[in-house]
Protein backbone atom coordinates (compact mmCIF):
# COMPACT_ATOMS: atom_id res chain seq x y z
CA UNK A 1 0.00 0.00 0.00
CA UNK A 2 2.63 2.71 1.32
CA UNK A 3 4.79 1.66 -2.17
CA UNK A 4 1.60 2.15 -4.14
CA UNK A 5 1.25 5.75 -2.89
CA UNK A 6 5.11 6.99 -3.49
CA UNK A 7 4.46 5.48 -6.84
CA UNK A 8 1.03 7.89 -7.71
CA UNK A 9 3.21 10.91 -5.68
CA UNK A 10 5.75 10.34 -8.06
CA UNK A 11 3.42 9.87 -11.18
CA UNK A 12 1.72 13.17 -10.14
CA UNK A 13 4.86 15.19 -9.56
CA UNK A 14 5.51 14.18 -13.58
CA UNK A 15 2.36 16.27 -14.78
CA UNK A 16 3.41 19.76 -14.19
CA UNK A 17 6.73 18.76 -15.94
CA UNK A 18 5.10 17.20 -19.10
CA UNK A 19 2.21 19.68 -18.74
CA UNK A 20 5.70 22.71 -18.93
CA UNK A 21 7.01 20.79 -21.85
CA UNK A 22 4.10 20.43 -23.99
CA UNK A 23 2.78 23.64 -23.85
CA UNK A 24 5.57 24.36 -25.93
CA UNK A 25 6.05 22.27 -28.38
CA UNK A 26 2.00 21.25 -28.96
CA UNK A 27 1.47 23.79 -31.91
CA UNK A 28 1.97 22.51 -35.42
CA UNK A 29 2.93 26.28 -36.72
CA UNK A 30 6.33 25.35 -34.60
CA UNK A 31 7.23 23.22 -37.89
CA UNK A 32 6.91 26.09 -39.82
CA UNK A 33 9.23 28.03 -37.66
CA UNK A 34 11.57 25.27 -37.37
CA UNK A 35 11.35 24.32 -41.18
CA UNK A 36 11.22 28.00 -42.74
CA UNK A 37 12.90 30.13 -39.70
CA UNK A 38 16.46 29.67 -40.56
CA UNK A 39 16.21 29.38 -44.56
CA UNK A 40 18.12 31.99 -47.22
CA UNK A 41 15.37 34.71 -47.65
CA UNK A 42 13.95 34.36 -44.23
CA UNK A 43 13.88 36.67 -41.15
CA UNK A 44 13.06 34.81 -37.91
CA UNK A 45 12.84 36.70 -34.24
CA UNK A 46 12.21 34.99 -30.81
CA UNK A 47 12.06 37.47 -27.97
CA UNK A 48 11.54 36.19 -24.52
CA UNK A 49 11.12 37.49 -21.00
CA UNK A 50 15.06 38.85 -20.73
CA UNK A 51 13.71 41.42 -23.11
CA UNK A 52 10.05 41.45 -22.98
CA UNK A 53 10.04 42.34 -19.39
CA UNK A 54 10.14 45.69 -20.42
CA UNK A 55 6.66 46.73 -20.27
CA UNK A 56 4.99 44.77 -22.45
CA UNK A 57 2.69 42.09 -20.60
CA UNK A 58 3.95 39.63 -23.80
CA UNK A 59 6.00 36.78 -22.03
CA UNK A 60 7.05 35.29 -25.40
CA UNK A 61 7.80 36.27 -29.31
CA UNK A 62 8.54 34.83 -32.33
CA UNK A 63 7.97 36.36 -35.91
CA UNK A 64 8.98 34.58 -38.98
CA UNK A 65 9.27 36.96 -42.26
CA UNK A 66 9.99 34.95 -45.41
CA UNK A 67 9.30 34.49 -49.31
CA UNK A 68 6.08 33.88 -50.42
CA UNK A 69 5.57 29.94 -51.95
CA UNK A 70 3.28 27.51 -52.24
CA UNK A 71 4.25 24.76 -50.03
CA UNK A 72 5.28 27.30 -46.92
CA UNK A 73 1.31 28.41 -48.11
CA UNK A 74 0.10 25.39 -47.38
CA UNK A 75 2.40 24.16 -44.44
CA UNK A 76 1.08 27.10 -42.70
CA UNK A 77 -2.62 26.78 -43.66
CA UNK A 78 -2.36 22.84 -42.68
CA UNK A 79 -0.89 24.00 -39.24
CA UNK A 80 -3.30 26.81 -38.84
CA UNK A 81 -6.33 24.77 -39.28
CA UNK A 82 -5.42 22.90 -36.30
CA UNK A 83 -3.93 25.07 -33.63
CA UNK A 84 -7.25 27.35 -34.11
CA UNK A 85 -9.56 24.38 -33.93
CA UNK A 86 -10.17 25.20 -30.28
CA UNK A 87 -9.57 29.11 -30.29
CA UNK A 88 -11.24 31.66 -32.31
CA UNK A 89 -10.82 34.20 -35.23
CA UNK A 90 -10.15 37.66 -33.84
CA UNK A 91 -10.22 39.15 -37.42
CA UNK A 92 -9.68 37.55 -40.76
CA UNK A 93 -9.52 39.14 -44.29
CA UNK A 94 -9.94 37.09 -47.06
CA UNK A 95 -8.98 37.28 -50.97
CA UNK A 96 -10.32 35.28 -54.09
CA UNK A 97 -11.09 32.93 -50.67
CA UNK A 98 -7.23 32.78 -49.49
CA UNK A 99 -6.50 34.40 -46.07
CA UNK A 100 -4.57 37.42 -46.45
CA UNK A 101 -4.93 38.26 -42.67
CA UNK A 102 -5.83 36.93 -39.65
CA UNK A 103 -5.41 37.18 -35.71
CA UNK A 104 -6.35 34.25 -34.04
CA UNK A 105 -6.31 33.44 -30.01
CA UNK A 106 -6.04 29.92 -29.43
CA UNK A 107 -8.07 28.92 -26.54
CA UNK A 108 -11.28 30.92 -25.42
CA UNK A 109 -9.70 30.38 -21.76
CA UNK A 110 -5.73 31.31 -20.84
CA UNK A 111 -3.28 28.24 -20.06
CA UNK A 112 -2.38 29.44 -16.58
CA UNK A 113 -2.40 32.74 -16.93
CA UNK A 114 -1.21 33.31 -20.68
CA UNK A 115 -3.52 33.51 -23.76
CA UNK A 116 -1.72 32.54 -27.03
CA UNK A 117 -2.07 34.35 -30.26
CA UNK A 118 -0.83 34.00 -34.09
CA UNK A 119 -0.62 36.82 -36.44
CA UNK A 120 -0.75 36.13 -40.05
CA UNK A 121 -0.09 38.23 -43.17
CA UNK A 122 1.02 37.63 -46.55
CA UNK A 123 1.80 40.81 -49.09
CA UNK A 124 3.94 41.74 -51.60
CA UNK A 125 5.28 38.21 -52.01
CA UNK A 126 5.86 38.15 -47.90
CA UNK A 127 4.71 35.66 -45.76
CA UNK A 128 4.41 37.49 -42.12
CA UNK A 129 3.97 34.90 -39.32
CA UNK A 130 4.04 35.74 -35.07
CA UNK A 131 3.11 33.33 -32.40
CA UNK A 132 2.95 35.11 -29.49
CA UNK A 133 2.15 34.30 -25.63
CA UNK A 134 1.02 37.17 -23.30
CA UNK A 135 -0.75 37.80 -19.49
CA UNK A 136 -3.50 39.84 -21.00
CA UNK A 137 -6.93 39.07 -22.85
CA UNK A 138 -7.91 39.31 -26.49
CA UNK A 139 -8.60 42.52 -26.11
CA UNK A 140 -6.11 44.22 -25.20
CA UNK A 141 -3.55 42.57 -28.24
CA UNK A 142 -3.46 45.74 -30.00
CA UNK A 143 -2.14 47.79 -27.34
CA UNK A 144 0.16 45.10 -26.47
CA UNK A 145 1.42 44.68 -29.80
CA UNK A 146 1.63 48.89 -29.63
CA UNK A 147 3.74 48.85 -26.23
CA UNK A 148 6.34 46.48 -28.15
CA UNK A 149 6.27 48.47 -31.11
CA UNK A 150 7.53 51.68 -29.24
CA UNK A 151 9.72 49.93 -27.67
CA UNK A 152 11.79 48.42 -30.93
CA UNK A 153 11.22 52.01 -32.04
CA UNK A 154 12.69 53.90 -29.11
CA UNK A 155 15.72 51.95 -29.74
CA UNK A 156 15.89 52.38 -33.27
CA UNK A 157 16.08 56.57 -32.64
CA UNK A 158 18.76 56.01 -30.49
CA UNK A 159 20.02 54.63 -33.37
CA UNK A 160 19.09 57.60 -35.19
CA UNK A 161 20.24 60.09 -33.59
CA UNK A 162 23.58 59.36 -32.90
CA UNK A 163 23.79 58.71 -36.98
CA UNK B 1 -22.53 -48.50 6.84
CA UNK B 2 -25.07 -47.70 9.18
CA UNK B 3 -22.26 -45.42 10.98
CA UNK B 4 -21.38 -43.99 8.04
CA UNK B 5 -24.92 -42.85 7.40
CA UNK B 6 -25.19 -41.26 10.75
CA UNK B 7 -21.79 -39.66 10.40
CA UNK B 8 -23.00 -37.57 7.51
CA UNK B 9 -26.27 -36.77 8.50
CA UNK B 10 -24.11 -35.72 11.38
CA UNK B 11 -21.60 -33.39 9.81
CA UNK B 12 -24.68 -31.73 7.37
CA UNK B 13 -26.04 -30.88 10.56
CA UNK B 14 -22.59 -29.73 11.69
CA UNK B 15 -22.60 -31.75 14.93
CA UNK B 16 -19.58 -33.40 13.88
CA UNK B 17 -16.50 -34.03 16.23
CA UNK B 18 -13.09 -33.28 14.93
CA UNK B 19 -12.59 -37.43 15.45
CA UNK B 20 -15.73 -37.75 13.50
CA UNK B 21 -14.78 -35.82 10.74
CA UNK B 22 -11.47 -37.84 9.96
CA UNK B 23 -13.50 -40.93 9.74
CA UNK B 24 -15.35 -39.60 7.48
CA UNK B 25 -12.14 -38.29 5.51
CA UNK B 26 -10.61 -41.52 6.04
CA UNK B 27 -13.66 -43.87 4.16
CA UNK B 28 -14.24 -41.32 1.34
CA UNK B 29 -10.63 -41.72 0.73
CA UNK B 30 -10.72 -45.65 0.47
CA UNK B 31 -11.49 -47.10 -3.42
CA UNK B 32 -14.73 -49.26 -0.94
CA UNK B 33 -17.54 -46.23 -1.39
CA UNK B 34 -20.65 -47.87 -1.15
CA UNK B 35 -22.90 -45.92 -3.89
CA UNK B 36 -24.90 -44.32 -2.58
CA UNK B 37 -22.13 -42.27 -0.47
CA UNK B 38 -20.13 -42.05 -3.64
CA UNK B 39 -21.80 -38.73 -4.46
CA UNK B 40 -19.83 -37.29 -1.37
CA UNK B 41 -16.59 -38.72 -1.95
CA UNK B 42 -15.06 -35.39 -4.29
CA UNK B 43 -16.14 -33.36 -1.44
CA UNK B 44 -14.88 -35.27 1.48
CA UNK B 45 -11.76 -35.84 -0.79
CA UNK B 46 -10.96 -32.13 -1.71
CA UNK B 47 -10.94 -31.63 2.57
CA UNK B 48 -8.67 -33.89 2.82
CA UNK B 49 -6.06 -32.86 0.62
CA UNK B 50 -6.49 -29.70 1.78
CA UNK B 51 -5.78 -30.62 5.30
CA UNK B 52 -2.43 -32.03 6.94
CA UNK B 53 -2.87 -33.27 10.03
CA UNK B 54 0.68 -33.53 12.20
CA UNK B 55 0.68 -35.04 15.74
CA UNK B 56 -3.40 -34.43 15.64
CA UNK B 57 -3.45 -30.63 15.41
CA UNK B 58 -4.82 -29.70 11.86
CA UNK B 59 -2.62 -27.31 9.60
CA UNK B 60 -3.00 -25.04 7.22
CA UNK B 61 -1.63 -26.07 3.53
CA UNK B 62 2.04 -24.59 3.16
CA UNK B 63 1.13 -20.57 2.20
CA UNK B 64 2.72 -20.55 -1.62
CA UNK B 65 5.28 -20.45 -2.89
CA UNK B 66 7.27 -17.31 -1.31
CA UNK B 67 9.22 -16.76 -4.46
CA UNK B 68 6.40 -15.19 -5.85
CA UNK B 69 5.47 -12.41 -3.15
CA UNK B 70 9.55 -12.00 -3.69
CA UNK B 71 8.88 -11.53 -7.31
CA UNK B 72 6.02 -8.86 -6.20
CA UNK B 73 7.70 -7.10 -3.72
CA UNK B 74 10.70 -6.18 -6.76
CA UNK B 75 7.91 -5.79 -9.05
CA UNK B 76 6.80 -2.87 -6.66
CA UNK B 77 10.12 -1.40 -6.04
CA UNK B 78 11.18 -1.40 -9.94
CA UNK B 79 8.27 0.10 -10.75
CA UNK B 80 9.37 3.30 -8.11
CA UNK B 81 12.91 3.59 -9.08
CA UNK B 82 11.79 3.84 -12.79
CA UNK B 83 8.98 6.61 -11.67
CA UNK B 84 12.02 8.21 -9.69
CA UNK B 85 14.76 8.03 -12.72
CA UNK B 86 11.77 9.08 -15.16
CA UNK B 87 11.09 12.44 -12.66
CA UNK B 88 14.68 13.24 -13.24
CA UNK B 89 15.14 12.63 -16.85
CA UNK B 90 11.66 14.77 -17.49
CA UNK B 91 13.25 16.89 -15.26
CA UNK B 92 16.34 17.49 -16.83
CA UNK B 93 14.33 17.36 -20.08
CA UNK B 94 12.39 20.39 -19.37
CA UNK B 95 15.19 22.23 -17.94
CA UNK B 96 17.07 21.95 -21.49
CA UNK B 97 13.90 22.87 -23.31
CA UNK B 98 12.97 25.50 -21.74
CA UNK B 99 16.09 27.08 -22.16
CA UNK B 100 15.56 27.47 -25.50
CA UNK B 101 12.54 29.01 -24.97
CA UNK B 102 13.66 31.61 -22.39
CA UNK B 103 16.39 33.23 -24.83
CA UNK B 104 15.76 35.78 -27.37
CA UNK B 105 17.62 34.99 -30.86
CA UNK B 106 17.40 35.99 -34.13
CA UNK B 107 18.38 34.49 -37.27
CA UNK B 108 18.84 35.95 -40.67
CA UNK B 109 19.30 34.33 -44.11
CA UNK B 110 19.60 31.29 -41.98
CA UNK B 111 22.25 32.73 -39.82
CA UNK B 112 22.16 33.66 -36.24
CA UNK B 113 22.49 36.96 -35.45
CA UNK B 114 25.55 38.14 -33.57
CA UNK B 115 27.88 36.35 -31.15
CA UNK B 116 27.66 39.36 -29.12
CA UNK B 117 23.95 38.39 -27.66
CA UNK B 118 22.52 41.61 -29.89
CA UNK B 119 19.09 40.33 -28.96
CA UNK B 120 19.83 40.83 -24.88
CA UNK B 121 18.29 43.32 -23.12
CA UNK B 122 21.50 45.33 -22.52
CA UNK B 123 22.12 45.18 -26.10
CA UNK B 124 18.83 46.39 -27.26
CA UNK B 125 18.92 49.42 -25.05
CA UNK B 126 22.44 50.07 -25.50
CA UNK B 127 23.05 52.27 -28.65
CA UNK B 128 26.95 51.01 -29.06
CA UNK B 129 25.66 47.81 -29.65
CA UNK B 130 22.81 48.50 -31.97
CA UNK B 131 24.69 48.14 -35.55
CA UNK B 132 23.08 48.63 -38.85
CA UNK B 133 22.09 44.92 -39.03
CA UNK B 134 20.55 45.20 -35.66
CA UNK B 135 18.82 48.24 -37.22
CA UNK B 136 17.16 46.37 -40.01
CA UNK B 137 15.62 43.72 -37.77
CA UNK B 138 13.75 46.13 -35.88
CA UNK B 139 12.29 48.05 -39.22
CA UNK B 140 11.35 44.69 -39.58
CA UNK B 141 10.04 43.94 -36.82
CA UNK B 142 8.39 47.21 -36.23
CA UNK B 143 6.89 46.83 -39.99
CA UNK B 144 5.23 43.55 -38.70
CA UNK B 145 3.66 45.35 -35.48
CA UNK B 146 2.51 48.55 -37.53
CA UNK B 147 0.74 45.74 -39.81
CA UNK B 148 -1.34 44.43 -37.36
CA UNK B 149 -2.42 47.24 -34.88
CA UNK B 150 -3.08 49.53 -37.90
Amino acid sequence: MKTRIIMLIILICQIPIYGEVMAQDHLQIKKVFDTYGKQEGSVMVQLSKDILSQGSRITFYKSLITNQDVPKLQLIIEALETDIKNGSKLSELKKDGNIESAIYVLSATPKGDEYEYILYKVKSKKITLVYLKGKFPPNELDRELGKLKDLFIVVNNKRLKLQ
Amino acid sequence: MDNIDKLIEKYFEGQTSLDEEKQLRAYFSTDDVADQYVMYAPMFRYFESEIKEEDGVPIEMEPKSSKRISFNAYFRYAGVAASIILLLVSGLFLFNRGDEYSKSMVYVNGVQVSDKDAMNAQALLSIENVTDQDSEILDSQISVLESFTE
